[in-house]
């Protein structure tokens, strides 16, 4: 169909046919072997999109999730939104000269709640594997009485019950990542998931997933060390010159030279080494000690253990992920599952950073993003940013593509907006 | 309160997502005579309007002429998308532009110099499109105007037929304006770019008419390449001072680009008389957009926006007819070959190739005064872009109407 425009006079009454523009349509997205129509996510806050400590709906828009069903251009994609500031302390920036952040404790408050099926997002932040049969394990949202769960699950048995009510003909399933990171982000205080018990999870899960018919694309968990959380503090000390390195370990400058740190770990004190880590949390800590009073370089005085993740606390992560990763492997193998190696390309980022100094990042359409808070991650170190979570859709995407035969389009960086939220009254 | 390493050029790019001035903004319709005949007016003389289209051609007149009229601009643009996953419609709201087309000419005491001057505004712009849509991070409103003038001297030759005419084209103001959402915040802030012409700037145009016979003419324009600097300030909404100074400013420079244009005319008779035009343009002078800030911070930068505009082309043809003596009636069809490659293509100028249809007329009130009219036409080529470089997809549609009324007087 056409418009016909028309009336120009008489000279412009021979100009007949010439349109104001051709209609258009939006063509399907070739789906191939898979269907594309009804799309649920199961995962925890990097599903829901939580940024800076907080779910809220500036962001949870531009979780790999929504940009995922934006992109496959699934009709009605529900989220259980939150107003800004959100659910959680959300970190905000009060000044860029320097970067100033500054924590909001204010509470947003729900905005879908009265939706009368289950969101498609069924991201909860926290959830570990266990949530989605609630086998519970002690480390669940449920267990944990995670206000994050009420809100997503809404009374709700589990995660599973609501993925079955929706009938999905996609699913992405991204659980896993908390099993372990509690364990990292305390400095090793907090449990984590044994191999052995996440892998029989795993494998009921998968089996559950398979009995949906659904078409399920699962990610598998990406390093500890990729995250600025554990990553960021050594790399900026070290850039400031108030850690320098003697051989494999670390020596704090201090004008009575460089003197040797002391950390607690579950083996006792002992003096840091490169292969420790000061973990985010340490900030507030290194920023209230003092040398001349013997912190931190007296064992008597050493670094507290839960802002620091000890090398052997590091390698036992390390290996859990790898443990973790096996079974997920062998799991979306056995089911015909599509599986987004997250690991491999985040482990390709951070190494390709630290090869380079702290310089290289990702590049894709004319953006640069290193692994570090404000690039590809949000300002609390664990989330991805905007920009984190378009680059993560990309990969579900060329997953499904790849096992299915699709033609989702993907995502072009330019377009996403950074998402940094500016504190009220910032300079 | 934590302290964060935000390295300088993490948000380089907050601002560089396609600024420009646009492109294709030429502005051919100066004078109701030649947009009637759709420009086809190089070889045409004989209107002290030839001041713009000929130098060469204002030879051909002795005594005084003038020529007082304006042109309005009523631009429209459309814009579906954002592809691959909507196909919304936004319309760039209704704007109007007047423009001048001054001329004046006196002969000097039939020593074959003519004296003239023109006032008039070859390029400019203006597109302001909805609170709030999808493009507002690359912009919400971008204005261009410009105003020349242009004394000319104009010599009729001791070889038969043959004028020559130069005219120095003098820049007498310039503005720019660009708004433009910053979307990386949450919330959303604005900046607002305005600038005013600072310095002078001078370009060259000269030309040749000749008539070896009365009902047959060649024409040849040249108009040179002209850069207009702006300085000006940035003003801010709902920023932080840190990343956006208030009372920043900054400056940037425009290079027009040069043309020339070959025209013919044929008269077969008294009554009628066909016109055709090509004209080449210098687009590609326009490589980059500079943007350039006195107060730097680790958000806001200096910034080099490659535009890559090509060398481009009009074929314009015109054809005048006389009834009676005291009306003529024209007619025109141009085609106008756009210079923005699809990579640059945003919607500070969603430029298109461009079909133009003209009509128009003057009626002889007395010997000495005539009316002109006409009404020009744009309709752009439907646009659909998937390749930008801004990552902003979708489908263009634009179209101009421009009419035109001025009075001629002679004595």
């Amino acid at each position: 169909m056409r418009r016909i425009h028309a009336g120009f006079g008489l000279f412009f009454g021979l100009w007949v046919g010439c349109m104001e523009y051709n209609e258009a349509t939006l063509e399907p997205v070739p789906s191939g072997s898979a269907r594309l129509d009804k799309y649920v996510a199961v995962g925890n806050s990097l599903t829901a999109g939580v940024q800076n400590g907080a779910l809220y709906e500036e962001a949870q828009q531009y979780s790999y999730a929504a940009l995922l069903a934006r992109q496959m251009r699934v009709a009605d994609f529900q989220m259980p939104l939150v107003s800004s500031p959100g659910i959680g302390n959300r970190i905000e920036v009060r000044n860029f000269n320097p970067i100033t952040l500054t924590v909001n404790t204010a509470q947003g408050q729900p905005k879908n709640a009265g939706l009368a099926r289950p969101y498609d997002n069924l991201g909860v932040p926290g959830a570990v594997l266990a949530d989605y049969l609630n086998a519970d394990n002690g480390l669940s949202a449920r267990a944990q009485q995670n206000p994050y769960y009420a809100l997503v699950l809404r009374g709700a048995n589990s995660m599973h019950q609501l993925v079955t009510q929706l009938r999905p003909t996609l699913i992405t399933f991204w659980l896993g990542n908390n099993d372990v990171l509690g364990y990292v982000t305390s400095g090793g205080v907090r449990p984590f998931v044994p191999a052995d018990v996440f892998d029989a999870l795993y494998r009921q899960t998968a089996a559950a997933l398979r009995q949906t018919g659904a078409s399920v694309v699962v990610a598998n968990i990406p390093s500890v060390t990729a995250i600025p959380f554990v990553t960021y503090l050594n790399l900026t000390l070290e850039q400031s010159g108030q850690l320098v390195r003697e051989g494999n370990s670390y020596r704090l400058r201090t004008p009575q030279g460089n003197l040797p740190i002391y950390i607690q770990t579950a083996q006792g004190v002992r003096t840091m080494t490169t292969n420790d880590f000061l973990l985010l949390s340490a900030q507030a800590y290194l920023a209230s000690f003092n040398p001349a009073q013997g912190d931190a370089v007296t064992p008597q005085r050493p670094i507290p253990t839960p802002y620091v993740l000890d090398a052997s606390e590091l390698q036992t992560a390390s290996a859990l992920v790898a443990a973790y990763n096996q079974t997920i492997a062998r799991e979306a193998q056995a089911n015909g599952f599509a599986l987004v190696d997250i690991f491999s390309e985040f482990n390709q980022i951070v190494l390709t950073f630290f090869a380079s100094g702290g310089k290289a990042g990702i590049t894709e359409d004319g953006v640069t993003l290193r692994p570090v808070p404000g690039e590809l991650f949000s300002f609390d170190g664990v989330h991805p940013s905007n920009l984190g979570h378009a680059i993560v859709a990309n990969r579900f995407i060329a997953a499904i593509n790849t096992k299915f035969g699709a033609q989702i389009p993907r995502i072009h960086l330019r377009t996403i907006p950074r998402g940094i939220p500016i504190a009220v009254g910032a300079q | 309160m934590r302290t964060c390493g935000l390295g300088r050029g993490v948000l380089l790019l907050l601002t560089v997502v396609g600024t420009a001035y646009g492109g294709g903004y030429s502005i051919y319709e100066q004078g109701a005579r030649a947009s009637g005949l759709a420009g086809a007016y190089t070889a045409y003389g004989r209107h002290v309007s030839t001041i713009f289209y000929n130098p060469a051609g204002l030879a051909l007149l002795q005594g005084w002429h003038s020529y007082f009229g304006s042109t309005l601009i009523l631009p429209q643009s459309r814009f579906r998308g954002p592809l691959p996953y909507a196909l919304a419609a936004y319309r760039s709201q209704s704007q109007q532009f007047w423009l001048p087309n001054l001329y004046a000419s006196r002969d000097l005491f039939a020593s074959g110099f003519v004296l003239g001057v023109g006032l008039y505004t070859p390029y400019g712009l203006g597109l302001r499109w909805p609170e709030g849509w999808p493009g507002r991070g690359i912009v919400t409103e971008i204005a261009l105007r410009t105003l020349f003038l242009q004394p000319t001297l104009a010599y009729r030759t001791p070889l038969p037929g043959l004028s020559l005419g130069v005219g120095l084209s003098y820049s007498v103001l310039g503005e720019v304006v660009l708004d433009r959402a910053v979307v990386d915040f949450i919330p959303e802030g604005r900046i607002r770019l305005e600038g005013d012409q600072e310095g002078a700037a001078t370009g060259l145009v000269w030309g040749i008419l000749y008539e070896p016979v009365p009902h047959l003419g060649v024409g040849f324009t040249y108009r040179g390449p002209i850069t207009l600097r702006f300085r000006g300030t940035a003003r801010t909404e709902n920023l932080p001072a840190s990343a956006f100074p208030p009372s920043n400013t900054g400056k940037t420079e425009l290079k027009l680009p040069a043309h020339w244009a070959l025209g013919v005319r044929w008269s077969p008779n008294d009554r009628l008389t066909v016109l055709a035009d090509y004209l080449w343009w210098g687009w590609s002078r326009y490589d980059t957009l500079r943007l350039d800030f006195a107060q730097e911070t680790a958000v806001l930068q200096d910034q080099h926006i490659p535009r890559l505009y090509r060398d481009t082309y009009q074929i314009r043809a015109g054809l005048e007819y006389q009834p009676q003596k005291k009306l003529t009636l024209r007619f025109g069809v141009a085609f106008d070959k756009n210079p923005v490659p699809d990579e640059t293509l945003d919607p500070t100028l969603p430029d298109a190739d461009r079909w133009i249809f003209a009509a128009g007329m003057s009626y002889a009130v007395t010997d000495r005064v005539s009316l002109d009219a006409s009404y020009t036409f744009v309709r752009f080529r439907e646009r659909r872009n998937t390749s930008a470089e801004t990552g902003f997809y979708g489908i263009y549609n634009s179209r101009g109407d421009l009419p035109s009324l001025g009075v001629t007087i002679a004595f």
